[in-house]
């Protein structure tokens, strides 16, 4: 006997967040249902869905893949009442602390953009490697400066070459720190989206980085911006 | 962890850590610190409850730092050898090696290899008696250690029986002896033996007879017991329960609040260790549980709670308990399960109580295909429960029902077998029967069908396994008995099921075994693609064991049982009692019913139905 429930009105809340350090290992499922744990834990009034088996509405902006992390991720979640009647201050306070090492709420607000409208994201890439030098730095760019810029990429129906410069916006590679730093901005709209991964994949193919011992080399991944054409995206 | 490392294996998320729930404590603040080590996959050990109770119990003491350590998988154990990577604690990153214990918790036979790789991994000697001053105490518990024997040469020191209130006592011995400078690796250790449910085979010498079973255990001291009695928590609501623990990040087996309602067994299944060993029925009040239950909802978030214990239905207040759960759990939204229902306790009022008995497949265990079988090995329900149990399914429109049997049971003939093909082909019958049945859906009954394994302390501890051709032969038999496709029919692996015994019955001189099983690199016996039975045999032929001895070979009532040593409270003419029934056929009475005089209630216990 499944109890009649009453339709709940309910509005739509925009989270934004940083996902860093070992969260980073984390996949978008994992923290699909660790934000439905958060929030009852915490207290925020999620809207249930009102089906057979009732469950709460999280939908994440842009995918980020495992192995990267991210100052500036965004998650609309349906939270009971009206647009008046939500509390935004008590959400964002109930949110202050996560627990969670890695993850913060950044912000909270009631949105007035869709994600669909998001175009590129800004990555960070470090990578710690032997013969790091400003050579090496310039030697990166020109690779990733190339058009075409063929790769193999693994999809789910297999294998296929593909020309992935029209998806790199902007790039620039610099020495410092005794690392070689990559800053570039690559499409993240849903049709057309790069994984940053197959920066370091091609780096490691064509200019040797990251071939050495495991436990002396290293790269990092970070998002750090994302944008709605030329206006970051809010 | 190394990032280039994490990034290159699957899963990272095992091992990166830093879940919600774990608890940090400062090194310097802290005198002993505990590895509790489950010897299988990190998805399988974080869903595991004794792990979630001593790890939460032992962080409740100033002073004692408890942390968690699981099995690599086979690709990060790769890593970890080339890379020369020691086995770390997933809280500090520390060494296991670093640890004042490295405990484990042993679930189930085939996980012994994986133990000693674990050790291994850790730089931690695999034999005890190689460890020095600087290293830390090995101790194994959980269901396997009700039988030590075939492990005794790794371990420091078995806890046998339920640990919660023994472990805090073994941390306070150590502390203590460290702080007044009385400790030495040998002292400690003969003072755990004193502690009620500490087993320290080391000083336990076994002598054999000409025959080559056992002649007797001779302790090496005279103020340590002859016997180690298992422990027992008295009272479940005066004891500590994990309401707030640890939360994975990835997905894990069983991810969800578990809540223990009652230990013990009120049936007496002559198969079920477990119904034995965890003697005498002890159940929580309905007002813990509820307290519990909603202090582990505000702390963990979860949405799916599972009821446990090893028959629910048998808990004395279960309409009480789920009256007061519904409201609870519908108004949040929370999916109540429960396991192991007993077929003759299936009603239409609990399933419409539990939402997992609501959306998902309904499961019965008859375990035999006749009631002659049935009253063997007193299972105590009849076809007219089970065909009962599936109307109320079939009333409401399930077409689905999984069934589990047993192969290989003692007393077992062809007949019995060709049972089992006939139960399943009659409840597709009733399906057709029943007015209300689903128009839309064809009916399909799963018939799953495991090995018998004779388990120590229980009335078929005696019996001599099937071998595996025997068992094979059986499997094929009831293919071929089973002709309508409406009935899906699964079994387990025999060889499997042998090694199982072989360790579950073993002694001390398996240990050269296992030890050369580990130097060859085994680990992972219980997942199927790590499972080789043929090189498993060439190791026991190296080591001059003959394991069909263990396996296939009927047991002495007269013999001394490798597990002698251990008492579990219920007496072994107990069990031969209940064996001499079996072969009767006659079935005895549940424990509320009437106390069978199994000698459990010298344990004690609150809330238990013993005399």
């Amino acid at each position: 006997m499944l109890p009649v429930r009453e339709k709940v009105i309910h509005t739509t809340v925009r989270i934004r967040f940083s996902k860093v350090g070992d969260l980073q290992y984390i996949s978008h499922l994992d923290l699909h249902r660790t934000f439905c744990r958060l929030f009852v834990r915490a207290g925020v009034p999620v809207w249930y869905s009102e089906g057979y088996s009732p469950h709460p509405h999280l939908v994440f902006a842009t995918p980020l893949s495992v192995g990267a992390e991210s100052l500036c991720e965004y998650l609309d979640v349906s939270i009971v009442g009206t647009p008046e009647e939500i509390d935004i201050p008590d959400i964002r306070a109930r949110l202050a602390d996560t627990g969670i090492a890695g993850l913060t709420v950044e912000d909270v607000y009631l949105p007035s953009t869709k994600f669909s409208s998001i175009t590129d994201s800004d990555y960070r890439i470090e990578i710690v490697t032997s013969g790091a030098d400003a050579r090496l730095a310039r030697a990166c760019e020109d690779v990733l400066c190339e058009a075409p810029l063929c790769t193999v990429k693994r999809t789910k129906s297999g294998e296929r070459e593909v020309d992935i410069s029209a998806q790199i916006r902007k790039v620039s590679v610099d020495f410092a720190d005794g690392r070689i730093k990559i800053a570039a901005r690559l499409c993240a709209d849903s049709s057309s989206f790069l994984n940053p991964e197959y920066l370091v994949k091609i780096l490691r193919e064509r200019c040797g980085v990251l071939c050495g011992d495991p436990m002396c080399e290293s790269y990092s991944i970070l998002r750090t911006a994302v944008y709605a054409g030329d206006k970051e995206f809010q | 962890m190394n990032s280039t490392i994490l990034k290159s294996v699957s899963k990272p998320g095992r091992y990166s850590g830093g879940e919600y729930g774990q608890i940090i404590k400062d090194k310097s603040a802290v005198d002993c610190r505990v590895a509790f080590c489950f010897p299988d996959t990190y998805e399988i050990g974080m869903s595991n409850l004794g792990m979630r109770i001593l790890y939460g119990v032992l962080n409740t003491e100033e002073g004692i730092w408890c942390e968690r350590a699981f099995a690599p998988w086979t690709d990060m154990t790769e890593q970890m050898k080339r890379h020369h990577l020691p086995l770390c604690a997933m809280e500090s990153g520390d060494p296991l090696s670093a640890f004042d214990f490295v405990a484990f918790t042993l679930q189930y036979e085939l996980c012994y290899t994986t133990v000693l790789q674990m050790l291994n991994l850790s730089g931690i000697p695999l034999s005890a008696a190689a460890r020095g001053e600087d290293m830390p105490i090995v101790v194994g518990g959980g269901h396997c250690a009700f039988n030590p024997e075939p492990m005794a040469d790794f371990f420091d020191i078995f806890s046998i029986g339920e640990g919660e209130e023994a472990w805090p006592e073994l941390c306070r011995l150590y502390r203590g002896m460290k702080a007044d400078g009385r400790y030495s690796r040998a002292a400690f250790l003969h003072e755990a033996a004193k502690i009620e449910g500490f087993y320290v085979p080391s000083l336990y010498t076994v002598s054999y007879k000409a025959d080559g079973t056992i002649e007797g255990f001779a302790p090496k001291y005279d103020d340590i017991p002859k016997r180690i009695r298992k422990r027992i928590v008295k009272d479940l609501d005066k004891v500590y329960y994990p309401t707030k623990t640890y939360l994975p990040f990835i997905e894990t087996v069983q991810d969800k609040m578990v809540l223990e309602v009652y230990r013990g067994c009120i049936r007496g299944c002559r198969f079920c260790q477990a119904g034995m060993v965890c003697r005498p029925v002890r159940e929580k009040s309905v007002d813990r549980l509820f307290d519990d239950a909603k202090c582990m909802y505000a702390n963990s978030g979860y949405d799916e709670m599972t009821l446990s214990s090893l028959s629910i239905s048998d808990y004395s207040k279960i309409d009480e308990l789920t009256d007061r759960f519904v409201e609870f759990t519908t108004q949040n939204h929370i999916s109540l399960s429960l396991p192991s229902l007993r077929l003759d306790s299936f009603t239409r009022e609990l399933m419409d109580k539990v939402s997992t008995v609501r959306t998902g497949s309904l499961t019965f265990a008859p375990e035999a295909g006749t009631q002659r079988l049935r009253d063997a090995i007193n299972k105590n329900v009849c076809e007219a429960d089970l065909l009962r149990a599936v109307n109320v399914a079939f009333d409401v429109g399930k077409s689905a029902v999984k069934l589990y049997f047993m192969n290989g049971l003692p007393t077992e003939t062809d007949e019995d077998i060709a049972g089992i093909a006939d139960l399943a082909a009659r409840v597709i019958d009733a399906f057709y029967k029943n007015q209300n049945h689903n128009r839309q859906r064809r009916p399909s009954v799963t018939v799953s069908v495991s090995c018998f394994v004779p388990k120590p302390f229980t009335p078929f501890q005696w019996e001599k396994q099937d071998t595996a051709q025997e068992l094979m032969r059986k499997q094929e038999l009831l293919k071929s008995k089973i002709t309508d496709r409406k009935i899906i029919y699964n079994y387990h692996d025999a060889d499997v099921s042998f090694l199982e015994a072989v360790f579950a019955r073993g002694d001390r001189r398996l240990c050269a075994a296992i030890a050369k099983a580990a130097e060859r690199g085994f680990m992972f016996d219980a997942w199927s693609e790590y499972f080789h039975l043929d090189k498993w045999m060439e190791v026991f032929a190296e080591v001059g064991i003959d394991p069909y001895y263990y396996a296939t070979r009927g047991f002495g009532l007269d013999e001394v049982l490798p597990w002698d040593i251990i008492d579990i409270g219920v007496t072994k003419e107990f069990l031969a009692r209940e064996r001499e029934k079996a072969y009767a056929g006659i079935p005895t009475d549940n424990c509320r019913e009437k106390c069978s005089g199994c000698g459990a209630n010298s344990l004690g216990g609150e809330r238990r139905c013993c005399p």
